[in-house]
C-alpha cells in the first residue's frame, strides 16, 4: 500500500453491506452474501475520490461493538484503534449502517466517532427501509451526529457519487460528542434517541414476505422437509448433473493425447507429456464441474439468506455434539474444500467450539476426495459406473465421514471443557433477498480459477516429479516390471510394502498414497502412472482403463490385488486421512499454533491407517480378500 | 522407433526446472509464513 | 398463559422472553445476566419493542425490524413487559 494515499476504512455491523459497497467503489469482486460474517479478513483495494484523488480503501469484517467478540471482529477493532501491525490507522472511516435497523447499527458508529477519527455515515439499503415503512431523515441524522450522512443503495450503485464527494478533502472534523465518552449506557441511550428521531418506525407490525417464508422454512416439521430437500438437490446435482461436463473434459483430454501421440515420435518427452502431464493433471481437472456446482449452491444459499435459517435448524442437532448452529456453515463449506471451511469458523464466538470445528472440518468429504471415490467405488460393483448402488455407497461414504467427525467433536468438546465466558446461540436472520447472480457467478469462476491454478502449478509439478521418479534411473530391459522396480519409485515401494501390506496394499499403491499427501486428488493420476495404464484412444474413459488395469493386477501368489477388502480399506483410508498441505497450513494459522495443525495431521493420518488396517483384517476374515 | 536424444534431454530439463521451482517455493513460503495455497480469500 | 397469571407476574415481577407468548409485542424492561453485552449488540436494549415469533430450543423474535434467533438461555435474561396494543 502506498503511504502517500489516504486510507479509508469501511466499518459497521455484520451484514450491513460493507463488501457490496467495497465492490461498488473499487470494482473488485470480493465475496458478498446475505449471512452475517461473510467477510472474515481485511480486504484492500484502490478507488478515486470525486476529484480524481487516489484513495486506498479497506473493507473490515463486520463487528457489533469495539469490545469483545470473535476473532474476525477483533481484526476490525485493532485496525480502527491503530493497533494492527500491518495496517496503519485509517484517515477516515465510512460507517456503513443498515437503514432499516438504525437503533442497533448506530452504536458502532458512535463508538467509532469516540475514537476521534473523521467519520462519514453511509446509510445503506434505504430502499428496503422505506419499503418496510420507515420514515428516514438523513439530514436530521447528520445534524444529531455532527457527521455527513449519505443515503445509498450499494447493490444498485445509487448514491455512490455523493458518497465519493463527501470523501474529498478536507475530511470532516471530528464532531462534538453529546454523550459521556466511554460510558456504554449513555452512548446507547443517545443512539436510541437519535434513531428515534431520524428513522420513525411504523406503529403496526407488518408481516413481510420474509415472515411468510420463514413460517414455512423454519417450521419444526416443514422446515426440515425443505432443508433435507435442498441438501438432497445439492448433492444429487453434484453427482449426476456434473457428469455431462465431466464427459466433455474427458474427451478433450483423450483428443489431445491422440494428437500428441500422432505428432511426436516415441520418446521420453512424449511419455512425460501424455502420461505425466495430460494423464496426471487431467485426472484432477475433470472434477472442476463438481467443485463449481458445490460453490454455486453454497453461494446461492448465502446470498438468498437461507444459510442463517439452515444454521438455525441445525443448531439443535449440532448442540448434541457440543457444537452450535454457527458451525454448520463452516462444515457445509468443508464439503467443497476444507480451507474456506476453516476460514469460515472465524464467525464462531466460542474459542473452544471454533477449535473443535476446525479440528473435524477436514472429515467432511471434500471435493478433492471425489476423484478417488469415483475411481474406487465402481471397482466394488464390477466396474460399472452410475446406478443406485453407486449412489448408495457414495452416500454411506459421506455419512461415515460426517458421523465420525461428530463423534470426535463430541469427545473433544468434552475434553476441552466449558468456555471461560459462556457464549450462547444468537444469530441474525436477515430478510430473504434475490440472489446477486453477478457476484455468485464471479465468485464461482474465481474458485474454479483457483482450482485450475493449483492444478496447473502444484499438481503439475508433482506429476512431473512422479513421472521422473517412475522413469529414472533407467534400465535397459524389456520387462516393464523390472524397469519399474529399478526406478526411484520401485525402490521406495519396496521399502514401504511391508508397512502397507497389512492394510491390503502393495508397494505401488503405497507410493501412490505417499504422493497424494501433498494433495489427495493426485492419487488417481499416480495410480495411472504407477500401474502404467495406456491412455485410452477412443472416447472411452481413462478411469475405466485404470480400473481394468487394476483389476488385472495380482499378488505374486496369484491372488487378486484389488479385492473388495483392499478397495474398501483404501476408501476408508481416503475418508479419514488429512492429505492436504494447504489445509494444515491454514489450520496452523487460524489456531495460531503449528501444534494444532500438525497434531490434527498426525491424528487423522494415524486414525486413517488404523481404521484401514482394522477394516482390511475384518474383511479378510469375512472372506472378501 | 528410436528415441530421439533431444526428447530425453528436454524431459530431464523440465524435471530439473520443476525441482528448482519447488525448492524456491518452499523457501519463499517458509520465510513469509504463507501457505500460498492458491485460495483467494486465504491470506489476510 | 391465562390472563390472570400474566397480570400477577406483571405486578410483582416481569416476564422473561422465554415465558412470553408467541405472536405478541413486548417492551424490554431489563437485561440481566452474563449474556447482556451480546444481546445489546444485536439491538436488545431497554425500552425497545420486541415481538416474539416462535418458541423452541432457540426462539425467534423480531427486534428493531430484524429477525434474530437466540437460545433460550439468552432469552431468559431478557425481561419484558407486554405492551398495551
Amino acid at each position: 500500500m502506498e503511504a502517500s494515499n489516504d486510507l479509508i476504512a469501511l466499518a459497521g455491523n455484520p451484514n450491513a453491506g460493507k463488501t457490496t459497497l467495497f465492490n461498488a467503489l473499487t470494482g473488485s469482486i470480493e465475496k458478498v452474501g446475505n449471512y452475517p460474517g461473510v467477510t472474515v479478513s481485511v480486504k484492500q483495494g484502490g478507488m478515486r475520490s470525486a476529484h480524481g484523488k487516489a484513495l486506498d480503501l479497506i473493507d473490515l469484517p463486520g463487528c457489533y461493538s469495539l469490545e469483545g467478540g470473535s476473532p474476525d471482529q477483533q481484526i476490525a477493532r485493532d485496525v480502527l484503534r491503530g493497533d494492527n501491525a500491518k495496517i496503519p490507522k485509517p484517515d477516515l472511516v465510512v460507517c456503513v449502517l443498515d437503514a432499516s435497523n438504525l437503533e442497533r447499527h448506530l452504536q458502532i458508529a458512535l463508538e467509532i466517532i469516540e475514537l476521534e477519527i473523521p467519520v462519514v455515515v453511509a446509510l445503506n439499503m434505504v430502499d428496503l427501509a422505506e419499503k418496510a415503512g420507515l420514515r428516514l431523515d438523513p439530514v436530521k441524522l447528520s445534524e444529531e451526529l455532527g457527521v455527513p450522512v449519505v443515503p445509498i443503495q450499494a447493490d444498485k450503485g445509487k448514491g455512490l457519487v455523493e458518497l465519493k464527494q463527501s470523501l474529498g478533502h478536507p475530511f470532516p472534523a471530528t464532531p462534538e460528542i453529546h454523550w459521556e465518552t466511554g460510558d456504554a449506557e449513555s452512548r446507547r441511550a443517545f443512539g436510541l434517541q437519535v434513531a428515534d428521531l431520524a428513522a420513525r418506525r411504523p406503529e403496526a407490525h407488518t408481516s413481510t414476505v420474509s415472515d411468510k417464508l420463514d413460517r414455512i422454512l423454519l417450521h419444526p416439521v416443514l422446515g426440515w422437509v425443505c432443508f433435507i430437500g435442498i441438501m438432497f438437490t445439492l448433492f444429487w446435482s453434484i453427482f449426476s448433473f456434473a457428469g455431462i461436463p465431466m464427459g466433455w473434459i474427458e474427451s478433450l483430454q483423450d483428443w489431445t493425447t491422440g494428437i500428441i501421440e500422432g505428432a511426436m515420435a516415441e520418446g521420453d518427452l512424449r511419455d512425460l507429456i501424455t502420461q505425466g502431464i495430460i494423464g496426471g493433471v487431467g485426472s484432477v481437472v475433470i472434477f472442476l464441474p463438481q467443485i463449481l456446482l458445490l460453490f454455486f449452491f453454497i453461494g446461492l444459499m448465502e446470498s438468498s439468506g437461507y444459510m442463517s435459517r439452515a444454521a438455525f435448524l441445525m443448531d439443535g442437532f449440532m448442540s448434541r455434539v457440543g457444537l452450535s448452529g454457527k458451525a454448520f456453515l463452516p462444515l457445509l463449506s468443508s464439503y467443497a474444500c476444507a480451507i474456506p471451511g476453516v476460514m469460515a469458523t472465524r464467525t464462531i464466538d466460542s474459542p473452544k467450539e471454533r477449535l473443535v470445528t476446525i479440528f473435524v472440518a477436514p472429515w467432511m468429504s471434500c471435493s478433492a476426495r471425489l476423484p478417488v471415490y469415483l475411481l474406487l467405488v465402481p471397482m466394488l460393483l464390477g466396474g460399472s459406473e452410475g446406478g443406485a448402488k453407486q449412489a448408495l455407497i457414495f452416500l454411506s461414504i459421506y455419512v461415515l465421514g460426517t458421523l465420525t467427525a461428530f463423534v470426535v467433536a463430541r469427545i473433544l468438546r468434552g475434553k476441552l471443557g466449558p468456555d471461560e465466558v459462556p457464549t450462547h446461540f444468537l444469530l441474525e436472520l436477515p430478510p430473504y433477498r434475490f440472489p446477486q447472480w453477478k457476484y455468485i457467478f464471479r465468485h464461482v469462476l474465481d474458485r474454479g480459477w483457483a482450482f485450475l491454478k493449483n492444478a496447473g502449478t502444484v499438481i503439475l509439478g508433482i506429476m512431473i516429479l512422479l513421472w521422473a521418479a517412475t522413469t529414472y534411473p533407467k534400465l535397459d530391459s524389456d520387462d516393464p516390471a523390472e524397469v519399474l522396480s529399478h526406478t526411484i519409485v520401485g525402490r521406495i515401494s519396496h521399502v514401504i510394502e511391508p508397512i502397507v501390506k497389512p492394510m491390503g496394499f502393495d508397494g505401488r499403491t503405497g507410493t501412490a498414497i505417499l504422493t497424494s499427501f501433498a494433495a489427495r486428488e493426485v492419487f488417481v493420476g499416480s495410480m495411472a502412472q504407477l500401474f502404467h495404464v495406456d491412455e485410452a484412444d477412443e472416447d472411452s474413459e481413462t478411469r475405466n482403463s485404470i480400473r481394468d488395469q487394476l483389476a488385472k493386477e495380482t499378488w505374486p501368489d496369484g491372488r487378486k490385488m484389488f479385492s473388495p477388502a483392499a478397495v474398501i480399506s483404501l476408501l476408508i483410508f481416503y475418508i479419514y486421512a488429512l492429505q492436504c498441505l494447504p489445509t494444515t497450513a491454514v489450520v496452523a494459522r487460524e489456531t495460531g499454533s503449528w501444534k494444532w495443525g500438525i497434531g490434527q495431521f498426525i491424528f487423522m493420518t494415524v486414525f486413517a491407517g488404523v481404521a484401514s488396517l482394522i477394516v482390511y483384517q475384518l474383511a479378510k476374515l469375512f472372506g472378501l480378500a | 522407433m528410436e528415441s530421439p536424444d533431444w526428447q530425453a534431454w528436454t524431459a530431464l530439463g523440465i524435471v530439473a526446472i520443476t525441482v528448482i521451482l519447488f525448492a524456491v517455493r518452499a523457501k519463499r513460503s517458509n520465510s513469509s509464513g504463507c501457505s500460498n495455497c492458491g485460495k483467494d480469500d486465504g491470506c489476510s | 398463559m391465562p390472563p390472570s397469571l400474566v397480570q400477577d407476574l406483571e405486578s410483582d415481577s416481569l416476564l422473561s422472553l422465554t415465558q412470553a407468548q408467541v405472536g405478541c409485542d413486548f417492551q424490554i424492561r431489563r437485561l440481566e445476566g452474563p449474556g447482556c453485552d451480546q444481546l445489546r449488540n444485536l439491538g436488545f436494549c431497554e425500552s425497545i419493542q420486541v415481538r416474539k415469533l416462535a418458541n423452541g430450543r432457540n426462539l425467534i423474535c423480531s427486534v428493531c425490524g430484524t429477525r434474530v434467533a437466540l437460545s433460550s438461555d439468552l432469552a431468559d435474561q431478557v425481561k419484558v413487559e407486554p405492551t398495551d396494543s
